[in-house]
């Protein structure tokens, strides 16, 4: 064990374990006091501390000394009876000398009311829980690197000592508390918050994450120290500084931070509500401030009497601070109570919010547990199934809004075709044998003949040809002019246009002769020609 | 401490309920305390930064001194970081390092070791794990893994002066006597014109020169070609040898393509079937002829790396590569077992004009039929079974 180590153990441990239990036992005392403030327990509170103490030394003596079987039980019945004696003799303190000679005196004829007083035993029942736990609490230090033994049901020494830290705290704090506001106000929710430093509270929480800190150095050092690795030499050092920096630093902030609060929660949401309302409604009377001062003259050009204008809105009324502290808020505007309220219900609602976000996170078997509950489940299925309606209502919704939009544009555009105005002339040759060629499949299209998908430009012409008697050679010329003019990068003239145009008007005219043909039932060859 | 949160929020609830302002304040102090550590603990996890610094590659007998950095590059102190780094128990005794350490801001710790390169091999620098946390216990721990940096271990290379291996091309590389490979860089004169004679060597400005047709005179070259065929193939090594003879063949490989490459200036090419560490997976490796010294690093750098593997069949292998060889180039070919059918492909290689030696590895005695037949062949066959015999090449 180095030197610091020693330190630790020997000084370090046993002190804070002796000072948390005395925090305990002050506050107990202190509630004592509330039924019998003639009490004098300080006794009771040195008692507890020294009993946690000697638990500390009692045990690692009898580990030291290696103590076994039936010497342990004699070792642990003279120190519980000298603990006995000790508090009977501190019950004495600030008695005369005379008083506790006779008292003394009494014992042997009447042990009950004297000797076994009910201060006496409940004193005793103290300093032995105190003892009870100091020894538990040095056992599982002891505990601490060693490894875990077989079964269930095992609690680290690190968790156990963290536990009792925490009861012992929640139990400081209801203790304390009680006695600050009083067993009978107690159950009156609207008392007023209660000012001012509880120290032993205080002592026993610095204890207390001094020591969280200086085992959890331990443990880490007795893993280190199992796994052979090397720890740099600086490191306790630096430990038990940085420990100190984060504690004052968690200190300085927690006394910055505003403690009580005149306005509930509740309260502060209907102020800010409140608040939110009075500024809409002051936009909307300046609002219509603008608006009366730019109808006057009209309203005067008119012979009218001009609009009234809108009344001044009452000033802001914050919420009364329902439970004023007497001294701290008694003086203070309504507006920096709301303030601090306000504050102060942030940090706490922000704190909330934290830890449970957090402590379900390190807890995810809880989640799980409480979604698998049946009522959550279903509550769940049918709020996913919900979810999933509405997600397919938004998708339908999605895809119908844009199809019908397209649809009536297309109707409009449409619509607009009879109208529109398409100029010949205004495109260039390409883009007129182009016209010529397609105009031609449309018209063919119209009488029953159109081009399939798969048939080329050239297969066409030779299908067409076969129902365009007079205008055949025309149409291959067409054709052609139409290949060149789609896929080559030949530049096409005036009078290549012509030609072409020249040839569809003959291959038009053949089309136009077929269809005469086909409604007439006609196949007069001369008919043919004079429609031409 | 799991219960911590579960502790304040219990604590707020009190203090709540109790309305003693004072309680309020030790709430506060817990619940920053617990946030600090929370956001302490994740914030460390960004402000780490580890550098290694070491030779990459090494030859066997190398100590390699590794410097690692570790650095806090952020503002706020590391309390504690437990460091471990992962090593191979090949190169170091004992293959880990562990260390606690504690780091300033801005401050760095050097971790130092030295690989001793005893052997061959590919290996992996680490992972590095680390692993921080708060200093009272109350947030979770939080882990950090550094990626491995990798260490080649080149094959021994014993120096040989002279190999002996056989060749139909001439030792020296250029020039040569047999006019059937000609180097189109070398011009060696001109001559006049023959029917039959490609247009392309045709010389045309000594043909306006003289006014008839010339064509262009090459000096006739051929660089000598080896390719190295390694058999990885477990099958083909006595078993209780396995692990030594396999080694020693990755030797003799080494050695004969540094020979090749630096002795003699030729082209060495490689390869073999093994399982390759990196991609963790039976692989078929070539190599193909180079003289360059850096190509005779990514010969070492693979002989380095491949492992023994139980897939493939050598004689497979023989047969596809040498596909890609020019004729006249010599096949090295170093086993641990003489078979029928390795034999057959020697035949079969020979007769496609490629040169053959066979370097057998600690073989097991051969058959009198076998050995009938080796000598039939008349290629040379070297046996070896330690590297004092790769030395007596010497």
């Amino acid at each position: 064990m180095t030197r610091r180590g020693a330190w630790v153990e020997n000084l370090f441990q046993p002190l804070t374990i002796a000072g948390m239990l005395g925090c305990i036992v002050l506050s107990l005392v202190d509630l004592i006091r509330l039924f019998a403030p003639s009490w004098n327990g300080t006794f009771l509170v040195v008692g507890c501390a020294l009993a946690g103490l000697e638990a500390h030394y009692s045990y690692r003596l009898i580990r030291v000394k290696e103590i076994r079987g039936t010497d342990v039980t004699r070792f642990r019945a003279v120190e519980i009876a000298m603990l006995f004696v000790l508090l009977k003799a501190g019950s004495y303190i600030g008695d005369r000398w005379s008083d506790v000679l006779a008292d003394v005196l009494i014992w042997p004829l009447d042990p009950l009311n004297t000797l076994l007083n009910p201060e006496t035993v409940v004193a005793f029942i103290l300093a032995f829980l105190s003892w009870s736990v100091s020894t538990q609490t040095v056992r599982d230090l002891e505990r601490i690197g060693d490894p875990p033994p077989r079964g269930r049901g095992y609690i680290p020494p690190r968790d156990s000592i963290a536990h009792r830290f925490f009861s012992g705290g929640t139990l400081l704090l209801i203790l304390a508390g009680i006695t600050r506001i009083g067993i009978a106000a107690l159950t009156n929710l609207s008392r007023p918050p209660v000012p001012g430093l509880v120290l032993n509270v205080l002592v026993y929480f610095l204890l207390g994450l001094a020591m969280l800190g200086q085992i959890h150095f331990t443990t880490s050092q007795r893993q280190w120290e199992a796994q052979k690795m090397t720890v740099a030499t600086r490191l306790a050092g630096r430990w038990a500084g940085y420990s100190l920096v984060l504690i004052s630093l968690a200190a300085l902030v927690a006394f910055l931070l505003p403690t009580g609060y005149t306005i509930g929660l509740l309260d502060i949401v209907a102020a800010i509500i409140y608040t939110l309302g009075y500024v809409l409604t002051l936009l909307n009377l300046l609002l219509w401030f603008i608006l009366s001062i730019l109808l006057t003259p009209l309203a005067l050009l008119f012979g009218r009497e001009p609009p009234p204008r809108p009344s001044v809105p009452p000033p802001l009324k914050f919420p009364s601070p329902g439970m004023s502290t007497p001294g701290a808020s008694g003086t203070a505007p309504t507006w920096l109570e709301l303030l601090r309220s306000l504050l102060f219900w942030a940090a706490a609602v922000t704190m909330v919010t934290y830890v449970t976000r957090s402590y379900l996170r390190d807890h995810p078997e809880l989640v799980d547990a409480f979604v698998s509950l049946r009522p959550i489940h279903a509550l769940r299925n049918f709020l996913l199934a919900l979810w999933r309606q509405l997600i397919g209502l938004a998708e339908v919704i999605n895809e119908r809004i844009p199809l019908r939009v397209s649809v009536r544009r297309t109707r409009t555009q449409s619509s607009d075709s009879p109208f529109r105005f398409f100029r010949l002339g205004a495109l260039s040759p390409r883009e007129r044998i182009l016209y010529y060629y397609l105009s031609i499949l449309r018209r063919a299209s119209q009488l029953g003949l159109p081009r399939k998908r798969t048939q080329t430009p050239h297969e066409y012409d030779k299908a067409l040809k076969d129902h365009l008697e007079q205008a055949q050679q025309e149409m291959t010329h067409l054709t052609q002019s139409f290949v060149e003019a789609r896929y080559s990068r030949h530049t096409f003239d005036r009078r290549q246009d012509s030609q072409v145009r020249a040839n569809w008007q003959q291959v038009k005219a053949a089309l136009r002769a077929l269809k005469r043909r086909a409604q007439t039932g006609s196949s007069n060859p001369s008919d043919r020609t004079s429609t031409d | 401490m799991r219960n911590f949160a579960l502790f304040l929020l219990i604590l707020f609830l009190i203090a709540a309920l109790l309305r003693v302002d004072f309680f309020f304040t030790i709430v506060y102090l817990l619940f920053t305390v617990y946030l600090l550590s929370r956001l302490w603990t994740q914030r460390t996890g960004t402000c780490l930064q580890v550098e290694r610094s070491y030779t990459d590659r090494a030859f066997p007998g190398d100590q390699v001194p590794v410097d690692v950095m570790i650095q806090n590059t952020g503002w706020l102190p590391i309390p504690w970081l437990e460091v471990h780094e992962s090593l191979p128990v090949e190169l170091i005794a004992p293959p880990f390092h562990r260390q606690v350490v504690t780091l300033n801001p801005r401050e760095q710790h050097r971790l130092r070791y030295t690989l001793n390169c005893r052997q061959r091999g590919y290996y992996a620098v680490g992972p590095m794990t680390m692993q921080t946390g708060d200093l009272l216990g109350i947030a979770r721990r939080i882990q950090m893994r550094i990626a491995p940096e990798h260490i080649i271990v080149y094959p021994q290379v014993v120096p040989l002066q002279q190999l002996g291996l056989p060749t139909h091309s001439p030792q020296v590389a250029l020039p040569a006597q047999s006019p059937l490979f000609e180097d189109p860089a070398r011009i060696m004169g001109v001559r006049d014109y023959q029917r039959g004679d490609s247009p392309r060597r045709i010389h045309w400005t000594a043909t306006a020169s003289v006014g008839r047709l010339l064509v262009k005179q090459y000096q006739p070259a051929i660089a000598r070609e080896t390719l190295i065929c390694l058999d990885l193939d477990r099958g083909d090594y006595a078993q209780r040898q396995q692990y030594v003879a396999t080694e020693l063949a990755i030797v003799v490989a080494a050695s004969i393509a540094r020979h090749i490459i630096v002795e003699e200036g030729l082209s060495v090419g490689l390869t073999t079937e093994a399982r390759d560490p990196l991609l963790d997976s039976h692989t078929r490796f070539y190599l193909p002829p180079r003289s360059e010294r850096a190509h005779l690093m990514n010969l070492l750098e693979l002989l380095a790396r491949v492992q023994i593997t139980s897939a493939g069949s050598f004689t497979d292998l023989l047969r596809r590569e040498s596909v890609n060889l020019p004729w006249g180039a010599t096949l090295v070919i170093i086993s641990g077992r003489e078979s029928e059918a390795l034999f057959d492909t020697l035949v079969h290689l020979r007769r496609t004009g490629l040169a053959v030696a066979l370097i057998l590895i600690q073989p097991s005695r051969p058959s009198t039929e076998l050995r009938k037949r080796a000598d039939l062949l008349g290629m040379p066959i070297h046996r070896l079974w330690r590297i004092k015999d790769l030395e007596a090449w010497q």
